[in-house]
């Protein structure tokens, strides 16, 4: 069903075309961009916890690495080595060296240290009561390895004290939980770092929130990313840095709103610059329609579209211009236009009308024809039979010279219905009447030898067609009465002992108006005086007597046949040599 | 190391020699008698322990040759203190829970022995020191007092090594001491001999074990205008004082006057080429090469060649004082036992206050000791000596 809504407008046919796709186009690639936001923030968080992690993990390794040193250190120290040996006077500086800061740092860390003889006894120390003798560990440090753990939220680090290679004492720097904690405390940008060891609690955490950490957690849990690395030379040892989702993803929140005002912002952009090109391009279609509406209704087409707009646009209003200056220039005006037309549609109603009188002038000529045919021929009969009555009814008495008259007047009967008979059929030659088609007119010249053998055979005649004819096309009985109409003539109307008649057709002589067909004879000629009169119905230049029986009608018939056709006929004929009879079918003339 | 391979063999040797020589008495089935031998014998003063251990099994051999001690041969118990106090300590209470040990020889040197006094009379194990020259090693004050000596001792020392020094001409002695009780037994023993003569020492400077070097200590003698070092080190210590000599130019380059503390290990190996650099004299008491009693001496050389393979003369004994101290040593306590006609070690004890006369390799002991005098040698047995360039110890008034 056929919608007789108002066709939409450029602008909402775009924007309804192309928003859609915009729309979803935003969505698609913010939800691409948000996505590939969370995840890039997320790797950058991870990366960046990992690398705080590694990095919190070497510092804390090379504070529990210098604290190894120290004791190291301490035990190589040859007060330390000396006291060792000097079981009497140790306990006069030994002390002193542990209260002061030769040892570096640990009386701030307030952490223990202790010389121990070679059974792991104390010989001296910061703390009462601390004995090693059942250290595990002993035998080890005794034969020169410097052996540090954490166990049980305590960093011990055990270094001998070698005299003649073999360690005679040992120096034990230890600390417990909470000065272990102060010592793996590093200044972290990371909102939580916490120490584990083994799978015990947190030595140390920087935060409270970030509590009851568990080996399992470094796994991470949903409010903390978790990042863990161990501690170089520390197995026992994991650093946690941990950030708060939240936090690291609030970046991604403000993004995500930039983000969504920029997706709406670039919508309302789009939706502005179709609306903006839309009116830009169809201001100066409408400016165009406003003018070609204008020079329909005034008709005036000295008026001009105004250029304006794109490029695309004065292109077209200027072809247009040229367009209306053409049609003013080249045609008449709206007026004289008008007449013409006028004019034409009167020539064309008074055609009309002659058209149908002729129709109606043939129609009525057909049944006259018709009727004179069968009216002239009943009594003609009936003149005809009862004079064969009396023949046959008085042959015996009727005197010869009856006989003779009423032999005339059946035979004078019988002409008369010849020449209606003629006429009839001349008045039915009309273009159209028979159909046309495609005719070979080789095939219908030896069916017409073929008919007239008997005829050519008696006169000694020969048909003569020196390369085949072309195929016309044309109704066949009226070329059939064309070709054996002038075959016929050119064998009777012939003297000559072998009567030869020709037919031809001359391809180059006037070749855009057809082939021009030709049927010579060597006959008795037509002089120039007769050569109209011939092709008149019913007219013979010579007697019955002399060249047989005819009405005379033959050539009218070829000649209207051949006009009907579009065709001409002429001939070209010399008294005593013969006739050369020329004719076209396509309205060529010679 | 070949020494203790050597000790093994020595050792088995000495058991088997003792149990073919024990007279077949009831006393033989009591097993032997122990003397036990608490001494450095792997760290850095090994040497003078083996050279204590050889003169003890030497001495051993002797006695069990002709019976052993109330008809039970005496057998030899060593422990490894390795230098190291609290190991001495430990040893002396191992020592002291042996039912049949008597005594306990100790070793080089005194910071091990002053340790142990504690222990020596907790358990009440007579000590028999060759080798620690602590003054109060055998002063300490306990009474009775467990602690007997034939070994120098440092108030002594200090006297002859100052008056040494003195009849050397040199007149401003520096003391360069080890940072133990030993280095300041020497302290009290120098300062006091030079106080005696009117005399201070030109600078008093200390060392630790392990030390890297001397050479504050050194320059500190130069700024004093100390003439001459008198030395009281360990093999390490004594080591590093003769590299930082060496090195130092001739002009600054002060002899050295020591104590025997370095005698006992391989210090002249250690030291090298340094002591041909250094003017080194030190304290000994006893030589093969010049002994007080040939005769002696030369029986015990004997024995020494037969029992350890590395004997060649005289000059193969490495410690000749820890040998001869530990062989008189020895043959003393087995006529105290023989006099207590007991191992218990109070009855011994009382013994060796009470024994008249020894004669030793060292000396005649005349008594060697009395309640009151646990020390047997004096003065008049310190004699200097040096190292000769194969690093023998040899005295320096030798013919």
């Amino acid at each position: 069903m056929t919608s007789t809504a108002a066709p939409a407008s450029l602008i909402s046919r775009t924007l309804w075309r192309v928003l859609p796709a915009i729309v979803i186009v935003q969505l698609v690639i913010g939800w691409l961009a948000w996505t590939a936001m969370q995840d890039l923030v997320s790797t950058e968080l991870e990366s960046r916890l990992h690398r705080q992690a590694e990095q919190y993990a070497a510092l804390i390794a090379v504070k529990l690495e210098t604290v190894i040193g120290t004791a190291t250190s301490v035990a190589e120290n040859d007060l330390i080595v000396n006291g060792i040996m000097d079981a009497e006077g140790r306990d006069q500086y030994i002390p002193v060296f542990f209260e002061t800061a030769q040892v570096s740092g640990l009386a701030e860390a307030d952490a223990e240290i202790t010389l121990a003889d070679y059974k792991g006894r104390r010989i001296a120390s910061n703390r009462q009561d601390v004995d090693y003798s059942d250290a595990a560990w002993l035998p080890r440090v005794l034969n020169g390895e410097v052996w540090h753990e954490v166990r049980n939220r305590a960093f011990t680090v055990a270094a001998p004290v070698m005299i003649a290679d073999q360690g005679e004492g040992l120096i034990v720097i230890r600390y417990e939980a909470a000065e272990l904690a102060r010592l793996v405390t590093v200044p972290a940008r990371a909102d939580a770092i916490a120490v584990l060891a083994d799978a015990s609690d947190p030595i140390y955490s920087s935060n409270p929130a970030f509590a009851g950490l568990s080996q399992a957690d470094e796994d991470g849990r949903p409010d903390w990313a978790v990042m863990s690395a161990g501690i170089p030379g520390f197995e026992e040892l994991r650093l946690l840095a941990a950030e708060r989702r939240a936090k690291a993803m609030a970046t991604v929140d403000w993004l995500g709103l930039y983000l969504g005002a920029a997706m709406l912002s670039s919508i309302a952009a789009v939706v502005i610059a179709i609306a903006a090109t839309a009116y830009m391009g169809t201001r100066p279609v409408h400016s165009f329609i406003d003018n070609v509406e204008q020079i329909t209704r005034t008709g005036d087409l000295g008026q001009t579209i105004k250029i304006e707009g794109t490029r695309e646009f004065h292109r077209l209003a200027g072809a247009f211009n040229r367009m209306l200056k053409s049609l003013k220039s080249t045609t008449a005006s709206r007026d004289a236009l008008q007449k013409l037309n006028a004019g034409l549609a009167e020539a064309n109603e008074a055609l009309d009308h002659a058209n149908a009188e002729l129709e109606r002038s043939n129609r009525e000529l057909d049944d006259f024809a018709h009727i004179a045919s069968h009216d002239l021929k009943e009594p003609l009969r009936a003149i005809s039979n009862h004079a064969n009555f009396l023949l046959e009814d008085y042959s015996g008495k009727l005197d010869e010279d009856g006989e003779k008259r009423l032999n005339r007047l059946i035979k004078l009967s019988h002409r008369m219905e010849t020449l209606i008979a003629d006429l009839l059929f001349f008045s039915r030659i009309r273009k159209g009447e028979i159909e046309e088609e495609s005719i070979d007119l080789n095939a219908i010249i030896a069916d017409i030898e073929v008919s007239l053998a008997d005829m050519m055979r008696q006169r000694n005649a020969r048909l003569l067609i020196p390369r085949p004819l072309p195929t016309v096309t044309a109704a066949g009985p009226h070329m059939r009465t064309v070709f054996q109409n002038l075959i016929t003539n050119a064998i009777k109307y012939n003297d000559s002992e072998e009567k030869i008649v020709e037919i031809g057709v001359d391809e180059n002589q006037n070749a855009a108006a057809g082939p021009v067909f030709n049927v010579c004879d060597n006959g008795i000629g037509i002089e120039d005086t007769f050569k109209t009169d011939i092709f008149r119905i019913f007219k013979r230049l010579n007697s019955e007597k002399a060249y047989g029986e005819g009405t005379g009608a033959g050539l009218t018939f070829v000649k209207k046949i051949i006009e009907n056709q579009g065709g001409k006929i002429w001939l070209e004929s010399t008294p005593g040599e013969g006739s050369a009879f020329y004719f076209t079918l396509d309205g060529a003339s010679a | 190391m070949s020494f203790l391979r050597r000790w093994h063999r020595a050792s088995i040797l000495a058991c088997l020699i003792s149990a073919f020589a024990l007279p077949t008495s009831h006393a033989a089935d009591q097993g032997p008698v122990l003397i036990g031998l608490d001494a450095d014998m792997s760290a850095s003063t090994a040497l003078g322990g083996e050279a204590i251990r050889r003169g003890a099994i030497i001495a051993i051999e002797e006695i069990n040759r002709t019976g052993g001690v109330l008809g039970r041969p005496f057998e030899l118990v060593v422990r490894d203190h390795r230098g190291n106090p609290d190991r001495g300590i430990d040893n002396i209470a191992e020592f002291g829970a042996m039912e049949e040990l008597v005594a306990v020889l100790g070793g080089v040197h005194t910071p091990v022995a002053m340790a142990e006094i504690e222990a020596i009379h907790e358990h009440e194990v007579i000590y028999l020191g060759p080798w620690a020259a602590g003054t109060f090693v055998v002063e300490n004050g306990n009474e009775p007092n467990f602690v007997y000596r034939i070994s120098v001792r440092d108030e002594y020392a200090g006297e002859f090594l100052i008056d040494a020094a003195l009849a050397r001409g040199y007149k401003n002695p520096g003391l360069l001491l080890w940072q133990t009780a030993w280095g300041r037994s020497n302290e009290v023993a120098m300062k006091g001999a030079l106080q005696r003569r009117g005399m201070k020492p030109a600078a008093i400077e200390w060392f630790n074990t392990g030390t890297k070097g001397v050479g504050k200590q050194l320059e500190e003698m130069m700024r004093s205008s100390a003439d001459v070092i008198m030395l009281v080190a360990q093999p390490d210590g004594a080591t590093t004082v003769m590299r930082d000599l060496a090195a130092l130019p001739d002009s600054e380059r002060l002899p050295v006057i020591a104590h025997w503390g370095f005698t006992g290990s391989a210090f002249h190996d250690d030291a090298g080429s340094a002591l041909d650099a250094v003017d080194l004299t030190f304290l000994q008491t006893f030589s093969f090469f010049a002994p007080p009693f040939a005769d002696r001496a030369d029986r015990v050389m004997k024995s020494y060649c037969m029992q350890f393979d590395d004997c060649d003369g005289p000059a193969s004994i490495f410690a000749p004082t820890g040998t001869a101290h530990a062989y008189d040593l020895v043959h003393i306590l087995a006529k105290a036992i023989e006099a207590a006609g007991s191992i218990e070690r109070s009855a011994v004890r009382r013994a060796l206050d009470a024994l008249k006369r020894h004669d030793g390799l060292v000396r005649v002991y005349e008594p060697p000791f009395t309640p009151h005098n646990h020390d047997a040698l004096g003065p008049q047995d310190f004699r200097l000596a040096t190292y000769d360039r194969k690093g023998v110890i040899v005295p320096l008034d030798l013919p």
